[in-house]
């Protein structure tokens, strides 16, 4: 079953073609992966699957309902990790955990369960306590993803989710967001301009710019079809030919 | 709540709004008091000097008046050069040397003109020293009616000496509203006057705190990059506005009513030193049906304040954004209210009428003016037509929010000068 099916999906700013009629799929409980420069098109795929913005044309089904026509619904089963997030500065960590719980939760014991489960997956401990204005950017990193995973959505939105983190708060978030997925069985979409990252973390990649989809498969199977070694090499092959 | 959480866990909003309107006005009030107390104490007992030049009857009779007055100091300085008698004074701490001429008991013997000569050092121009120099000429001007009183009884003892000397009396009644009130209308205008001006002043107050914290409201979710989260959450976009709304329309309701504690608190303390005549207690409250329409009214004003300026707030890309354009907006909103503060819709034009009558922020400073009037027809008008703004701005503001402006749009001062920079 696929989770996202985008169909065609454009989107026009006056003169300016961010997206130029993308058409890919993401399965269930897979890593997808959308691979591309600065200014690609990734950014506004991402906004127009988590509702933010609509597209020109084409259409986007997440989860069986239309991001459009059903965009309170999208958003009840997703959650989205902007590429520029924060948290609230006056609150402690763990109150904006409660916060965002409370949002999802329908009961005491299910918004302790979320709470408890958004802890260990930031491993920030006795920091929950302290306001998020006293955290590192590594640190409010974590508590984001924390924040995004920790509702077990359907589908999770992350648009560079490791960006402007050192190696060992992005070596964390990685293996947090693999263990997750293998454990709780929920699929994740991301972006990223880390090859490194995408050949560790994805299942499947699509490689975009200027707006359009240059190539879809398995990390292996895209190397392999740009007779590349590394995705480095494979996504400056295929940009040249595209 | 977590809007008001946030709201509340800011330290700078929380002493700008709750703290400082609490302590700022009784503080005003305490420095009045204690400025009042300190005029008071020190001209509490009057200290004069008295040289007698003129050594008749009728003299000494004044220095024995002088001297056997209650709390009055008077010390009686031996006939000597004027100027010495000024520095003699001055080391008695003496506010006024007063010196009785030469031909002073004649004159009073002779039922003439008499004077007395004052000398009065001002040390500095403080209302301390003219006050101290208001008393010696209080009890001068005491001495004047005691010489008259006795001119009046030697001339003729049948004769009331303190109805020849005031023999009109006015009983004045003053009708407001049908009721009759026996109160000077100059004391009850000076009442109204000072009740008329608290809420339009706290009104005005409320509005640029709660305009501030609403226009900021956006903007903060934008600077704190938390915008972007808050609107793919479960949550529809009206709802999101309609907390905003409520959050800053809250935090403003409880700065008003801190305001106007505080108000009240300065004005007893502002009145209770300068007022002992006016403590007058009478039945002129307002009915409730005014305090519900001036509460209505108030609230609707304050709703349509802040739909305004969170509607402002989602162009503008940072918090300091959102203040300067609010900041400018506020200009244009005060203007009217000090206009309508200082007059009557009445006394204005008519066009100028209309056009205060057209700008929604007028109708609760109009009606609070008309308390004891009995004419609520301009609060119901009121409450109509601001509930229609705050509608429209509402409908505007959930169109813009749920669309695609709420991310795109900027409003930026810095950025203009970067790219001019640049």
């Amino acid at each position: 079953m696929n989770v996202v099916e985008g169909r065609d999906l454009t989107k026009v700013y006056g003169s300016i073609v961010a997206l130029d009629g993308i058409t890919f799929e993401v399965r269930q409980g897979e890593i997808f992966g959308l691979i591309g420069p600065n200014g690609s098109g990734k950014t506004t795929t991402l906004r127009i699957l988590s509702t933010l913005i609509k597209p020109t044309s084409g259409s986007a089904i997440v989860l069986g309902y239309d991001v459009v026509k059903d965009a309170q619904k999208v958003k009840s089963l997703i959650s989205y990790l902007p590429g520029e997030a924060g948290a609230y500065q006056n609150l402690s960590g763990k109150e904006y955990l409660h916060f965002m719980a409370n949002l999802y939760a329908s009961n005491r014991e299910e918004l302790d369960q979320m709470v408890t489960a958004a802890s260990d997956i930031s491993g920030l401990g006795d920091r929950l306590k302290d306001k998020a204005k006293t955290y590192s950017q590594g640190m409010g990193r974590r508590l984001l993803i924390a924040r995004s995973l920790m509702f077990k959505p359907k589908l999770a939105i992350m648009d560079e989710p490791t960006s402007g983190l050192d190696v060992v708060h992005a070596t964390y978030v990685r293996r947090m967001v693999k263990d997750y997925v293998r454990n709780f069985g929920v699929t994740v979409l991301l972006s990223s301009h880390n090859m490194l990252e995408v050949d560790y973390l994805c299942d499947r990649i699509a490689l975009i710019n200027t707006g359009r989809l240059l190539a879809v498969g398995s990390p292996s199977e895209v190397k392999a079809s740009a007779r590349a070694e590394n995705l480095e090499e494979a996504f400056m092959k295929v940009i040249n030919n595209g | 709540m977590k809007e008001l959480r946030d709201l509340l866990k800011d330290p700078k909003l929380l002493f700008g709004m709750i703290v400082v309107p609490l302590l700022m006005y009784p503080l005003m009030g305490v420095a009045i008091n204690v400025s009042t107390q300190a005029v008071q104490n020190s001209i509490g007992t009057g200290n004069f000097a008295i040289m007698d030049l003129d050594g008749g009857n009728y003299s000494s009779l004044a220095v024995q008046y002088f001297t056997s007055l209650p709390n009055v100091t008077v010390n009686v300085i031996q006939p000597e050069q004027i100027s010495a008698a000024i520095t003699d004074a001055q080391h008695l701490n003496a506010t006024t040397l007063v010196v009785i001429p030469q031909g002073f008991s004649q004159n009073v013997t002779d039922r003439g003109e008499v004077s007395l000569q004052t000398y009065t050092p001002l040390k500095t121009f403080a209302t301390t020293e003219s006050a101290k120099a208001g008393v010696v000429s209080d009890i001068i001007s005491s001495f004047s009616s005691y010489l008259s009183a006795y001119y009046i009884q030697t001339a003729d003892p049948t004769l009331n000496s303190s109805v020849v000397m005031q023999p009109l009396q006015v009983n004045a009644t003053s009708i407001v509203n049908g009721e009759q009130v026996d109160i000077p209308p100059s004391t009850l205008d000076s009442i109204m006057l000072s009740q008329s001006f608290g809420t339009p002043i706290a009104l005005m107050v409320v509005i640029i705190l709660a305009m501030q914290i609403a226009a900021t409201a956006i903007a903060v979710e934008k600077e704190q990059k938390t915008l972007e989260t808050l609107l793919t959450l479960p949550v529809s976009r009206f709802n999101i506005l309609s907390a905003k709304l409520i959050g800053s329309t809250v935090i403003a309701g409880l700065g008003a009513v801190t305001t106007v504690i505080g108000y009240t608190y300065y004005i007893d303390s502002f009145s209770s030193s300068f007022t002992t005549a006016t403590s007058v207690s009478f039945n002129l409250a307002p009915s409730l049906l005014f305090y519900v329409i001036l509460g209505a009214l108030l609230f609707l004003t304050l709703a349509f304040a802040t739909s305004l300026a969170i509607v402002i707030g989602v162009f503008c890309e940072d918090v300091r954004s959102a203040q300067a354009v609010v900041g400018y907006l506020i200009i244009p909103i005060m203007i009217p209210t000090f206009m309508l503060l200082f007059s009557d819709l009445q006394s204005f034009s008519t066009g100028i009428q209309v056009g205060l009558l057209l700008f929604p922020f007028s109708y609760a400073t109009i009606f609070s003016k008309m308390a004891y009037t009995g004419n609520y027809t301009i609060g119901l008008l009121g409450i109509g037509y601001v509930l229609l703004w705050t509608v429209i701005v509402l409908y505007i503001g959930s169109r813009i929010f749920s669309s695609e402006k709420v991310l795109t749009a900027k409003f930026t001062f810095s950025r203009k000068k970067k790219q001019r920079q640049e």
